[in-house]
């Protein structure tokens, strides 16, 4: 007679028991979790290969971003509240136009702000914010206009960077502020995201294109593009108007902030933001913009034209000053408004 | 807190530390998965959280008295029905009845009232909807009533799904949490691919379609391009099977890591041949949840074709409208509800099967369907919605120009990269290797998977588009 034998049910050989009141047991099975079986865990090679690539990309992409960390940038520019004589407002050509450093060199003791942002129009809420950058306690306080046929349109003023980024940067408080910043100082060059573009371009296949930016606590962002593309903006002027002309209405609601600024003491410059030749005449035709007719209706408001010359400053796209023609405008421009300032004191404020 | 942030990594890195330790016991497995469901959902607004308690602490007793006092089980699960539609349409919809019966009132000289906007708790529609399938299910005799408060708990508020589904069902996922079971290799690696891979659909592709796409429907009045509209809206229609489908690929990724399965909700929608079989594979738990819980109690098709197509428009539109406070989305319920009625009087995708290549024309003109109804969807106006429409199929104005800009960007790579991924399913049997399997295709050799797991990990970190929430969370 065949002994009856309890034959236990097979268990699969990764699963096992039922390990309640066997802490030996369990100890090993919250290692096994993570560590058992290491040698055939897909998930902790996939783990050591994904950060072995972002370690190898981290260490050998380039580092086009340098100065303050950007999102503090924006966060710095965003939360300016009553505190400069002098604010500078426009779209990018005016935030990578303009270095306040530069014109505080001409213009000794000015605290300057450059209050420009990407694809910035001329709304009413974008005008209000810059205004109160200006500290209302100073005796020199000036706004500083610069004119793109682009910051005039509906386009620009709904899309404009001042909106995505006052609503983006709402959500931080200073401790999460603080914490990015710690963080990202260290390991930006692994988190921060690389188009893929520019990869392909580090392997070969299609150029490697440079964007060196530097950031400034002023809102200025010294840049270049190697190599430079200087078509880059031309070829896309007439898709950018189309539909998207210059609104009589913006040009009305900065006119009349223009001119209520003025009766309220404050100094009101406009000029138009130097690019490429061939990009102000697109423009002039696209746009379409009139300088003279625009010219003529600021200065009836009250508002000071600064005379700029269109040639003199050399563009990486077509459309952006370099980082050294950028510093050349700021202290043209500076000059510009020291003698325009000066003019407006009398021939005795001239002499030396 | 979103999946796509860091401190919901942080969040899960101490999760899954302290799991293995508490998930043999059962109330204390349900008391952990609770508690940190709660703090999951109460890190967006801790005072939501009294929702959820309040939602489930109800269903929970409905449950009970449905099991204790039979007779009054209609009465049951009367109060149940009221008080999940109840707090639905005070969160959801209250600002837009008040706001159109304001605007009516204006239109009939009657003055107007004041519109009520109060803020909408994240996943609101998806939890009551969880909850509701319980009761109802416990209602009809399919599920015993739950006695223990924490496994309810911990079925109802479970943080993988808690916010955007999947929908999970109560006979599902109820005698699962009951028991724990001790991952496989296999699992464990089926669900890494699956979170790896619904991340990058999310912040690589959905990401970097998002700016496009927002940019596009700002300035809607000034692209006046047909093509240029068609472009959009196939960019829309992978964006938002990204970012939801990816959103259910981490949730089913995090549950299998615990231990259990959620079921698959995304089937590779844009391979449908109709539209019926587009709504077997597109947010496959929310169209059962209608088919089971208003489609057939309202007869169905039983009582005759008519009758079908009634209950049909009504199912649809009703989920139309469980997607948003607004007339754009009873609108996209009701176009498609037009398309399957379509479908059912002229059986178009049977006949086009029959000639050469008709399946994949069928895939053509669903998909292109599809896009169409998805312009109501994505629009925040009627007004807009119609005038993009009127656009795409006004082909006098088809100006190749200002689409050609979008045609050749990274973001339409990425939109032909999940098209691929589409198409090496197609006539494959896809649900049974993306329900079973991971997320990355199985033809790859076993010692290749991690590598193409990790290009994924440094793809999602570099690749990643301007961080947003789930566009299903508002929902």
């Amino acid at each position: 007679m065949i002994p009856e034998v309890n034959i236990p049910e097979p268990q699969p050989a990764d699963r096992a028991p039922d390990p309640v009141g066997v802490p030996r047991r369990r100890l090993r099975e919250y290692l096994a979790l993570y560590f058992g079986g290491w040698r055939c865990e897909r998930m902790i090679f996939a783990l050591i290969l994904g950060l072995l690539l972002i370690a190898l990309m981290g260490f050998i992409r380039p580092q086009d971003a340098t100065g303050l960390d950007p999102d503090y940038f924006w966060y710095l520019k965003i939360n300016w509240r009553a505190q400069a004589d002098l604010v500078l407002t426009g779209d990018s050509r005016a935030y990578l136009g303009a270095s306040p450093q530069a014109m505080r060199n001409v213009l000794a003791g000015r605290r300057i702000l450059n209050f420009g942002f990407d694809n910035c129009g001329y709304s009413p809420e974008y005008l209000k914010a810059a205004e109160r950058v200006l500290d209302p306690a100073s005796p020199h306080r000036a706004i500083v206009l610069g004119i793109t046929p682009h910051a005039l349109t509906p386009q620009a003023s709904q899309l404009n960077q001042f909106n995505i980024m006052r609503d983006q940067l709402a959500e931080y408080s200073a401790t999460k502020l603080r914490v990015k910043l710690v963080l990202s100082r260290f390991f930006h060059r692994f988190c921060d995201p690389f188009p893929p573009e520019r990869v392909l371009g580090m392997m070969g296949i299609g150029t490697v294109t440079h964007h060196r930016c530097e950031y400034f606590a002023d809102g200025w962002m010294g840049s270049v593009l190697d190599p430079p593309r200087p078509r880059d903006a031309l070829d896309n002027v007439p898709s950018r108007y189309d539909n998207n002309r210059i609104s009589p209405r913006i040009v009305q609601d900065l006119l009349d902030a223009a001119a209520r600024w003025s009766k309220a003491g404050i100094k009101v410059y406009a000029f138009r933001l130097p690019t490429n030749a061939e990009m102000v005449a697109l423009e002039d035709k696209w746009a379409p913009f009139d300088e003279r007719a625009f010219q003529a209706r600021f200065e009836a408001v009250g508002g000071r034209w600064l005379a700029v010359d269109q040639n003199a400053y050399a563009t990486y796209d077509g459309s952006h000053l370099y980082r050294d023609a950028a510093l050349r405008l700021s202290r043209d421009l500076g000059l510009a408004l020291a003698a325009r300032e000066a003019g407006e004191r009398g021939p005795a404020a001239r002499k030396p | 807190m979103l999946f796509n942030s860091i401190v919901f990594l942080v969040f899960l890195v101490g999760f899954f530390a302290v799991w293995p330790l508490v998930r043999a016991r059962h109330n204390l497995r349900w008391t952990y998965i609770t508690l940190c469901s709660f703090f999951f959902y109460g890190w967006w607004n801790w005072r939501y959280t009294f929702l959820l308690l309040y939602s489930g602490t109800l269903d929970y007793f409905v449950g009970l008295g449905i099991g204790r006092y039979p007779r009054l089980k209609k009465p049951f699960l009367v109060l149940s029905l009221l008080s999940n539609i109840g707090i639905l349409c005070t969160f959801k919809y209250l600002g837009f009845f008040t706001a159109n019966l304001s605007a009516a009132l204006q239109a009939l000289h009657l003055g107007r009232i004041p519109v009520i906007h109060l803020v909408l708790p994240i996943g609101i529609s998806f939890y009551t909807f969880q909850s509701l399938s319980y009761t109802i299910d416990v209602y009809k005799g399919k599920l015993a009533p739950e006695k223990n408060f924490l496994h309810f708990f911990a079925f109802l508020s479970m943080f993988p799904q808690l916010v955007a589904g999947p929908i999970v069902r109560a006979y599902d996922l109820l005698p699962q949490l009951s028991h724990y079971k001790t991952t496989t290799e296999r699992e464990r690696w089926s669900g890494f691919e699956l979170i790896m891979f619904g991340y990058f659909k999310k912040v690589v592709v959905a990401d970097n379609l998002a700016p496009v796409i927002n940019e596009a429907f700002k300035t809607w009045h000034l692209h006046g391009s047909g093509a240029f509209w068609w472009i959009i809206m196939v960019m829309f229609s992978f964006q938002i099977y990204c970012d939801f489908s990816g959103y259910s690929d981490i949730a089913r990724g995090l549950a299998r890591w615990m231990g259990y399965e959620y079921p698959l909700n995304f089937d590779h929608p844009y391979i449908a041949t109709s539209i019926r079989d587009f709504w077997t594979r597109w947010h496959i738990s929310l169209s059962t949840w209608f088919r089971d819980y208003v489609y057939f109690p309202l007869g169905g098709s039983r009582r005759g074709a008519r009758w079908g197509h009634l209950n049909m428009w009504v199912t649809m539109v009703v989920s139309g409208f469980w997607h948003g406070a607004a007339w754009t989305f009873l609108i996209w319920g009701a176009l498609h509800a037009f398309y399957l009625s379509l479908e059912r009087v002229t059986e178009w995708p049977t006949r086009l099967m029959r000639l050469p290549g008709g399946r994949h024309l069928c895939i053509v003109v669903v998909f292109l369907l599809a896009l169409v109804a998805w312009v109501f969807f994505r629009a925040p106006t009627f007004g807009q919605a119609i005038h993009v429409t009127s656009l795409m199929f006004n082909f006098g104005r088809w100006d190749w120009a200002a689409a050609r800009e979008l045609v050749w960007s990274r973001q339409m790579f990425l939109v032909a990269l999940m098209a691929a991924r589409h198409l090496y399913f197609h006539g494959r049997n896809a649900r049974a290797q993306a329900g079973t399997q991971g997320a990355v295709a199985t033809w790859i050799p076993w010692a290749l998977q991690p590598a193409m797991v990790g290009l994924l990990i440094a793809a999602c970190v570099f690749f990643r588009g301007p961080g947003s929430a789930f566009i299903y969370f508002q929902f």
